[in-house]
């Protein structure tokens, strides 16, 4: 089955969540919950509250990661925000500006 | 890449505003407004309720809300639909499932 994904065109300004993975190439304003995998691409903006099992960021994020496995922010991804995970992984190149926390 | 639809699975909900430019399909549930300048396609597994305006659309699933298109709105037979339809041109296909109102901009011929 195709995983979900937000197009560069697609603006969504509300809520999101589901129990499949989600690919964001455009822009989500406001919240996401999901109990899967959470990738915002290179030319993915995301102003939410994030709360999934995983996210790895190629693209904008602002808001808080809360997540119940990884978070991963790639070279070229941009977060301002605080992230609290198990296993945070930021890559050389990354710009992250916030507060995290590995508590288990 | 740019060529494949977007696509809402089935197990995602989106509650609030979703607008665009490219194609769009949905599987999943939409609750809001959807507002898009390209082809909608609604899945069987799809389930909106929202006020939608689109180019086209093409309804497999169920939709609750007001509908107004710039082209063709199509209910398929296993379309389940409750809204209210503005466009040029609709199609309602054998077994589909509709009650609201349905107005196509008809020129009404003179005395009528």
């Amino acid at each position: 089955m195709a995983n979900t994904v937000i197009g560069n065109t697609i603006v969504i300004d509300g809520e999101i969540s589901g129990d499949e993975d989600l690919t964001i190439r455009g822009t989500v304003k406001g919240k996401i919950a999901l109990s899967a995998s959470l990738i915002v691409e290179n030319s993915g903006t995301v102003e939410a509250d994030i709360e999934t099992k995983n996210v790895e960021v190629s693209g904008n994020v602002t808001g808080n990661i809360t997540s119940t496995e990884r978070v991963e922010l790639k070279s070229d991804g941009r977060m301002v925000g605080d992230i609290k995970a198990p296993r945070i992984l930021i890559a050389d190149g990354a710009v992250f500006k916030g507060n995290v926390d590995m508590e288990r | 890449m740019a060529d494949a639809p977007c696509v809402i699975g089935r197990g995602i909900t989106i509650k609030g505003n979703l607008s665009g430019a490219e194609q769009l399909v949905i599987e999943g549930a939409v609750e809001g407004h959807i507002s898009l300048k390209n082809h909608l396609t609604i899945k069987e597994t799809g389930r909106i309720t929202a006020d939608i305006t689109t180019h086209s659309l093409m309804v497999h699933g169920q939709v609750s809300g007001n509908i107004e298109a710039n082209d063709l709105v199509s209910l398929s037979s296993e379309a389940s639909v409750v809204a209210d339809i503005k466009a040029p041109r609709v199609v309602l296909e054998d077994g589909a499932r509709f009650k609201g109102r349905i107005e196509m901009d008809v020129e009404l011929p003179p005395g009528v």
